[in-house]
């Protein structure tokens, strides 16, 4: 899975979190490092889409938390990645 | 390096930054950005760029290149500068003593263009005045004599008798242009003696008017007209542009790759269709004769079936035509696509007529050599042979092709790629909006 959205969205569904704090959790839970112009990328798509909003900050490092919107997407898109793996993972296993 | 990546984020667009840009550039002094960073931050503000652009802005950049493009291209071309002299002709009648018919005077000021203006006469020139150094150095002398005929010099009636002329020489060098005049009209001078005494008409006195100038002021180019010329092509760059834009933006990387493969199909198909076609080369010989009259016999007689079946047995022509047809065919097929007769001119009271003889093939030495025996036959013909025929541009050696364009057609069969495959995305974003 390498899909940058899917990713950050995988990352501030277990709390809000500032960019920086995004890319060193992706690194260590999917072992991708997302350069600093693919990250704000997807967290520009993500805010558009209104699956992740930016919270009030007074520090640079502004922090974003996962929507209810969000949250339902990642939850089809993780119920699709769960149904290719658990039927390729079948169709692995010797007869 | 972090400097690099940090003069790299200022290329996202100015709305972007403003919301992101200050986090962007904590996170970068969190990382510590590497190589690969600096490449991701480009790509990335480059990919915010083109989600930021719009029909308008597309449309206003692409006039802006076009303009700016045409202006940097005309202040690179060197000025111009027309140098100008005006001649005067007049030819006493022998018998009675008063000046020469009119026809007469015209079909003699043309005699000596035809020979002023020869291959050999402009090739001295150029050789003499040591002209065109760079075209000489890259082209053949074929073709830069041709360049100047056609672009650089020029010679134009001026009063309603036609009897006197402006000639005018263009170059980029005012002296070299003034001189290079000079020599032409000399030339003239000369030429009008020979002509005089071939012709036998009367005393033909050719006066200077006006003698070579020296231009003062650029005559071109026209700064103005390519800038025009650049904004029209920016406008239509940036129709095209936007319309490619408005289409992805909508059903995104399909349609760029449609775009993009219909285009790709259409230069390869430009380019093949290009390369299947063989090259093809035109000679060229320029005659004159004292008598017009017997030249459309004279034509027939070289153009007939026996004179031209006997070019082809002996320049061995046409083989695999020959195979599958007969001779009579051909012939015909030479006569009317291959062959080219043209009058260059014919008075009604004037005798004299040039006229040109051109010949097409895929090989260049056998259209001279074809090109060289139509030659032969029209000096030599047995049946009404032309009086006072003269060669005054022999046949030449084409050195370039002709046919086919091959970057024409790869640019055409490119355009047109492009506007199939705008045409597809635009139906099928009608069907899906219908859907």
């Amino acid at each position: 899975m390498s899909d940058p959205t899917l990713l950050v969205l995988a990352s501030l569904a277990e709390g809000e979190k500032h960019g920086y704090a995004m890319m060193e959790d992706i690194q260590r839970f999917a072992g991708v490092r997302l350069g600093p112009g693919t990250l704000y990328g997807a967290i520009t798509r993500l805010e558009e889409r209104g699956w992740i909003r930016g919270l009030e900050s007074d520090d640079r490092r502004r922090p974003y938390a996962i929507t209810g919107a969000g949250r339902q997407y990642l939850e089809e898109q993780l119920a699709t990645l769960d149904q290719v793996v658990k039927t390729a993972m079948r169709r692995l296993r010797p007869a | 390096m972090r400097s690099l990546v940090r003069w790299a984020a200022r290329l996202y667009p100015a709305a972007w930054r403003a919301r992101y840009g200050e986090e962007m550039e904590a996170l970068l002094e969190d990382v510590g950005p590497g190589g690969g960073d600096l490449w991701d931050v480009l790509r990335g503000a480059l990919f915010m760029q083109m989600t930021s652009l719009s029909f308008g802005k597309i449309l206003a950049g692409c006039t802006l290149a076009g303009v700016l493009a045409a202006g940097v291209w005309s202040l690179a071309q060197p000025n111009r500068y027309v140098s100008t002299a005006v001649v005067r002709i007049s030819i006493a009648n022998p018998a009675t003593g008063g000046p020469a018919d009119l026809e007469e005077t015209m079909g003699h000021m043309q005699a000596v263009q035809q020979d002023t203006f020869s291959r050999s006469s402009l090739a001295s020139i150029i050789v003499q005045q040591n002209l065109y150094a760079n075209e000489r150095n890259r082209l053949p002398l074929e073709e830069v004599i041709r360049e100047m005929r056609t672009r650089h010099l020029r010679m134009q009636s001026v009063n309603e008798s036609g009897t006197a002329f402006v000639v005018s020489f263009e170059n980029e060098n005012p002296a070299a242009a003034q001189a290079t005049l000079r020599a032409i009209v000399s030339s003239m001078a000369e030429h009008d003696v020979r002509v005089s005494k071939r012709q036998g008409n009367g005393t033909a006195i050719m006066e200077v008017l006006d003698p070579a100038s020296l231009p003062a002021q650029p005559a071109g180019p026209n700064r103005m007209l390519a800038i025009g010329g650049g904004l029209g092509a920016g406008l239509v760059l940036g129709l095209a542009c936007g319309a490619i834009w408005w289409i992805t933006r909508r059903k995104g990387r399909r349609s760029i790759m449609r775009i993009g493969g219909f285009a790709g199909a259409g230069m390869a198909l430009g380019l093949a269709v290009a390369f299947l076609i063989p090259n093809e080369y035109v000679s060229t010989a320029v005659l004159r004769t004292a008598d017009g009259s017997r030249l459309p016999s004279t034509m027939a007689e070289v153009m007939s079936e026996d004179s031209l079946a006997a070019i082809i047995r002996r320049d061995h022509l046409y083989s695999r035509d020959l195979s599958r047809s007969s001779m009579h065919d051909v012939v015909r097929k030479m006569r009317d696509e291959y062959i080219r007769l043209q009058t260059v001119q014919v008075r009604p009271r004037f005798k004299g007529a040039a006229f040109t003889i051109s010949f097409r093939y895929s090989d260049r030495v056998v259209a001279q050599t074809v090109t060289r025996d139509l030659v032969t036959r029209f000096l030599t013909i047995t049946g009404e042979p032309l009086s006072a025929t003269d060669v005054i541009d022999s046949a030449s050696l084409p050195q370039e092709p002709i046919y086919p364009n091959r970057l024409s057609m790869a640019v055409l069969g490119t355009v047109a790629g492009i506007l199939l495959g705008l045409g597809v995305s635009l139906f099928r974003l009608a069907k899906l909006a219908t859907a």
